[in-house]
C-alpha cells in the first residue's frame, strides 16, 4: 500500500534528510520509500516510482514528505516513528547555550522561571528587577548603583509578593544547591544561611563545609539591607523563610552591625523562630544577641564552628585560635619577626574580599589603634585617593570598593591591580607583613593565585634585595571542590613564599602575632 | 550583550534598511537558520562555516530554533528581538561574494573529477562518470545533457523550458538538482551573467524548487557564491597546487550533506562544457 506523511512547511537539514531516507527503507514492512522536500520534480519522480498516495497532489515545495510503499499500515507508523526519533535525536543534539535578549523572550522559551540574576548598568537595574517582580520572578541584583529609595521600594514590593528580592550589590547565593554569582561548591546540609555580606557569606560557607557541615540554603540579601533606610526588609523575609524550611536545622545570620532598632528586630525574630541561630554581626557587641538565647559568634570563622557544632547537636565553643596551635603560631611568627630590619612596623592588608578585609581590620583594630583604608573603620582614617595614594602605617585596602572598580572588573575576576600593589608594597622600607585573601569559586579567575604567587616573589626578592623580611600572609576563601581547588590554591601561594593560613581570622591573627613582635 | 556578526555579505547588508524592518524566522538548522525579510532572505550561519551570499557568520553559536518566539526586526545595524538586540552587524566584515571575470583554465575540470571520483555515492556525482546510481540521477541524467546543450544553444527559450525540468530535484533541504545548477552557473563566462542569462536560468529555476534552494539559486544568477566557492575558483584561476587545490574543494565539498558534491558536479559540467565550447555559444560561432 501507498503513504505518505507530510509535514507542512518544515524544513530539515540535508543530513538529517539523508539519513531518514537510508533510515526509514530499513523499517521491517518497507518496500520503498522516498523522502525530501514536495518540489514538482520530486513528486514527479515520486509518481514514476509509484509511491505517490492519495492527496499527494497536495504537497508543495516548501513541504517534508515521506512517501512509502508497505505491507501494512503498522510498518508505516513504525517508518513515521522512526523518522521523528531521528528528528528528535538531532534535535537534542542540537541544543547549545541560548540568551534570551529580553525578560518576555526568556518567559517564552520557559513560562515557569522562577529566579533572576541581574547584572545590568546601576541605572537601569531597578526596572529590570521591578519587571521581574511583576512577572512573580525571585531576583538577584548583582548590580549595584541602584538609589536607596529604589531598593526600599523594590524590597517592599517583593515582599508583599513573598519572593526574593537579593541585593542591589549581592554577589553570593546557593538556592537549592545551586551556585549564583560568586559562590563555592559546598556539600548539601541543614544550615541556612543569610547574609547581608558576599565573601563573608562565602567564608562562612566555605569553612562549614571544611568542618563537614553543609549548607541548605545561602540568601543573600545586599550590603544595605540592614540599614534604617531599608529596615532589614529583606533580612527578615529570609529569616522566615529559614524558620519556615524543614531542611534548615541551623540558621547563621551574618552582616555588619545593624542599626540599633533594626538589629533588635532582627534578633527578636531570630529568637521566636525555635531553631539554634548563630549572629555574626562582624565586630558588633555580642550582649544584645545573647541575651535573647542566641549565639554570638566573634569572627567569620567562628560563626562556621558554632553553626557546625549546633548541626551537629553539640554545644558550640567559641574558636579564636590557631589550627595550628597557638605554640607553634608563635614560634613561626617569631621566626618571622627576627629576620625583619628595625624599619618594618607596619601590616599591608590588601583584599579582593570586602568583607574579609573588613573582619581583619576589626580584629586588628582594637591592638594598633588606627588603621588607613578605603572603607576605614573610622571616618578619620580613610585613605583619599587609594588607588594612587602610597600606604601609610598599617593601610588595609579593598580593592572590590569603587575607588578601585571603575572601569575595570571586580578584583575576584581580574586580580592583576591587587598584584601589582603587592610588588609596590614590597619597596616601603616600613612594610613588615603584607596581608592577603585569595577567593576561588565560581565567579572567581579561573587562577587567581598563579597571578597573586607571582607578586609574593617579586615582592620578596624586592624587599630581600634591600636587605629586609617582607612576611606575606594568606588565607584561600574556597573548597576542595571548587574548579580551582583549595589545597592547589594554598600550595601555589606557599611555594610562592607565603605563609598560608586556612582562615581569613587566622592569619590576621597570625599577623597579629608577628606584628607584637616587631 | 548581542551576539556580533563576524562576516557579512556586503551586498544583503547595502539591501538592509537604516530602520529595522520586520522579520520572520523561515526556518532553523543546528548551524543555521533563515530570516524572512523586505530585503528576502537572510541566513544566519553557526561559527566555522564559510560566508554564503545573503548571510552572516556569527561568532558563537546560537539554538536558532528559539528565534521564532520572538518578534524580529532586521536593520544594518543588526537583528533586533521583542525590540532588544541579539545580533549585531556593526563591527562584521563585509564581504563582497562576486567573483572576477577569470575563469578557470582548460584542464581544471580534471582536477574536480579526479577530487569527485572518491564520492561517486554522493548525490548527482554518479553523473559525471556516467553512471546514475539512484533514482534521482536516473531521472535527472538525460534532463541536464538536455539543460547543457540548450544553454549552449543560445536559445533562451529552450533553455528555460530545459531548467524546469531539472529544478527541485533530488534529496536534501536543497534539491541536487539546484545545487548542480548553482554550480553550472558559477562556471559560465561572464557574458551569460552580463546579458540577464544566468538570471534568467536561476529565477525560472527558483519558481520551481522551495524558498531555500530558491534564494540561493537567485543569488548565482545575480553571480554571488559562497567565500569556498570563490576561493576554489580563485585558486584554480592561478594554477594553485595540488594541496591548496585540494583543501578548497574539500571546503566546498563538506557543506550540507550532498549539496556541496552536487555544486562540485555541475561547477565540472560547467567546465567542461564552457572550455569545450570556448565559451561562446551556439549563435556566437
Amino acid at each position: 500500500m501507498k503513504k505518505l506523511e507530510v509535514r507542512k512547511n518544515t524544513y530539515y537539514d540535508s543530513v538529517t534528510l539523508m539519513i531518514i531516507s537510508k533510515e526509514v527503507k530499513t523499517v521491517d514492512g518497507v518496500n520503498e520509500a522516498l523522502v525530501g522536500m514536495g518540489t514538482d520534480l520530486n513528486q514527479e519522480l515520486v509518481k514514476n516510482l509509484h509511491l505517490a498516495a492519495p492527496g499527494f497532489e497536495e504537497v508543495t515545495a516548501n513541504d517534508f514528505f515521506v512517501a512509502a510503499d508497505c505491507d501494512s499500515d503498522e510498518a508505516f507508523a513504525a517508518a513515521v516513528a522512526k523518522v521523528d526519533e531521528l528528528l528528535s535525536k538531532k534535535a537534542s543534539k542540537g541544543k547549545s547555550d541560548y540568551f534570551p535578549p529580553t525578560l518576555e523572550g526568556a518567559l517564552k522559551v520557559n513560562p515557569d522561571l522562577n529566579m533572576a540574576i541581574i547584572s545590568v548598568p546601576g541605572r537601569h537595574a531597578a526596572g529590570v528587577a521591578q519587571n521581574c517582580l511583576d512577572h512573580n520572578i525571585n531576583v538577584m541584583l548583582f548590580s549595584d548603583n541602584v538609589t536607596i529609595e529604589e531598593e526600599k521600594e523594590l524590597k517592599e514590593n517583593a515582599a508583599a509578593k513573598e519572593l526574593l528580592m537579593m541585593g542591589p550589590d549581592c554577589g553570593t547565593a546557593i538556592i537549592n544547591h545551586v551556585p549564583l554569582a560568586f559562590a563555592n561548591v559546598v556539600k548539601s546540609g541543614d544550615i541556612g544561611m543569610v547574609c547581608a555580606s558576599g565573601t563573608g557569606a562565602q567564608e562562612v560557607s566555605c569553612i562549614i563545609d571544611q568542618l563537614g557541615g553543609g549548607i541548605s540554603q545561602l540568601l543573600g540579601t545586599g550590603g544595605r539591607d540592614l540599614r534604617r533606610e531599608i529596615g532589614g526588609i529583606m533580612m527578615k523575609l529570609c529569616l522566615d523563610a529559614l524558620i519556615n524550611d524543614p531542611k534548615t536545622k541551623v540558621i547563621a545570620m551574618v552582616s555588619k552591625p545593624p542599626a540599633p532598632e533594626i538589629a533588635a528586630q532582627i534578633l527578636d525574630q531570630a529568637a521566636a523562630g525555635g531553631k539554634p541561630v548563630v549572629v555574626c554581626f562582624i565586630g558588633g557587641d555580642p550582649t544584645e544577641i545573647e541575651k535573647r538565647g542566641l549565639v554570638a559568634a566573634c569572627s567569620l570563622e567562628d560563626c562556621a564552628h558554632k553553626a557546625v557544632a549546633l548541626s551537629k547537636g553539640e554545644t558550640p565553643e567559641t574558636f579564636d585560635t590557631f589550627s595550628m596551635g597557638v605554640q607553634q603560631a608563635e614560634q613561626m611568627a617569631a621566626a618571622e619577626a627576627a629576620k625583619m630590619a628595625p624599619t618594618q612596623k607596619y601590616i599591608r592588608g590588601l583584599y579582593t574580599g570586602g568583607t574579609l578585609c573588613d573582619e581583619a581590620m576589626k580584629l586588628l583594630i582594637g591592638e594598633l589603634g588606627h588603621i588607613q583604608s578605603n572603607i576605614p573603620l573610622n571616618p578619620e582614617d580613610n585613605l583619599e585617593n587609594a588607588r594612587t595614594a602610597p600606604s601609610v602605617r598599617h593601610t588595609f585596602l579593598d580593592f572590590g570598593d569603587d575607588a578601585f572598580t571603575v572601569g575595570r572588573p571586580h578584583p575576584m575576576i581580574d586580580p592583576s591591580l591587587r598584584a601589582e600593589r603587592v610588588v609596590q608594597e614590597a619597596s616601603d622600607p616600613e612594610a613588615a607583613v603584607i596581608l592577603v585573601d585569595c577567593v576561588i569559586g565560581y565567579g572567581s579567575h579561573e587562577d587567581p593565585a598563579a597571578d597573586l604567587a607571582d607578586a609574593i616573589r617579586a615582592a620578596k626578592a624586592e624587599a630581600s634585595k634591600n636587605g629586609r623580611h617582607l612576611a606575606v600572609v594568606a588565607s584561600v576563601c574556597g573548597t576542595e571542590g571548587d574548579p580551582q581547588s583549595r589545597s592547589a590554591t594554598q600550595m601555589k601561594l606557599a611555594d610562592a613564599g607565603a605563609i598560608v593560613l586556612p582562615t581569613n581570622a587566622q592569619a590576621t591573627r597570625f599577623a597579629q602575632l608577628i606584628l607584637r613582635r616587631l | 550583550m548581542p551576539v556580533r556578526a563576524i562576516k557579512i555579505c556586503a551586498s544583503l547588508w547595502s539591501s538592509l534598511d537604516q530602520e529595522p524592518g520586520p522579520a520572520s524566522l523561515h526556518s532553523a538548522f543546528q548551524h543555521a537558520a533563515n530570516l524572512s525579510a523586505g530585503a528576502g532572505m537572510l541566513t544566519l550561519l553557526s561559527p566555522g562555516k564559510g560566508l554564503q551570499p545573503g548571510s552572516a557568520v556569527l561568532e558563537r553559536a546560537m539554538d536558532f530554533s528559539r528565534l521564532g518566539a520572538y518578534s524580529l526586526t532586521i536593520g544594518r545595524d543588526g537583528i533586533f528581538a521583542d525590540g532588544a538586540k541579539l545580533i549585531s552587524f556593526q563591527q562584521a566584515q563585509r564581504m563582497e561574494l562576486r567573483p572576477g571575470e577569470a575563469l578557470p583554465p582548460p584542464g581544471s575540470e580534471s582536477f574536480i573529477l579526479n577530487f569527485l571520483s572518491g564520492r561517486r555515492g554522493t548525490g548527482l556525482v554518479c553523473l559525471a562518470f556516467q553512471e546514475a546510481d539512484n533514482p534521482w540521477a536516473e531521472f535527472l541524467s538525460h534532463r541536464l545533457l538536455a539543460f547543457r546543450r540548450a544553454v549552449w544553444s543560445g536559445e533562451a527559450g529552450s533553455a528555460c523550458y530545459a531548467v524546469r525540468r531539472i529544478a527541485g530535484c533530488g534529496p536534501g533541504l536543497t534539491p541536487s538538482s539546484d545545487d548542480w545548477l548553482c554550480g553550472y552557473l558559477a562556471a559560465l563566462p561572464p557574458a551569460f551573467r552580463r546579458d540577464g542569462t544566468a538570471a534568467l536560468l536561476a529565477e525560472t529555476a527558483a519558481a520551481a524548487t522551495n524558498d531555500i534552494s530558491a534564494n540561493l539559486l537567485r543569488w548565482a544568477g545575480k553571480g554571488y557564491f559562497s567565500e569556498d566557492i570563490l576561493a576554489l575558483k580563485r585558486c584554480l584561476c592561478r594554477g594553485g597546487g595540488e594541496a591548496e587545490r585540494l583543501t578548497a574543494m574539500e571546503r566546498v565539498a563538506s557543506f550540507g550533506s550532498s549539496s556541496g558534491c552536487d555544486f562540485l558536479t555541475g561547477f565540472y559540467f560547467g567546465l567542461l562544457d564552457t572550455n569545450s565550447t570556448g565559451g561562446k555559444r551556439l549563435e556566437e560561432t
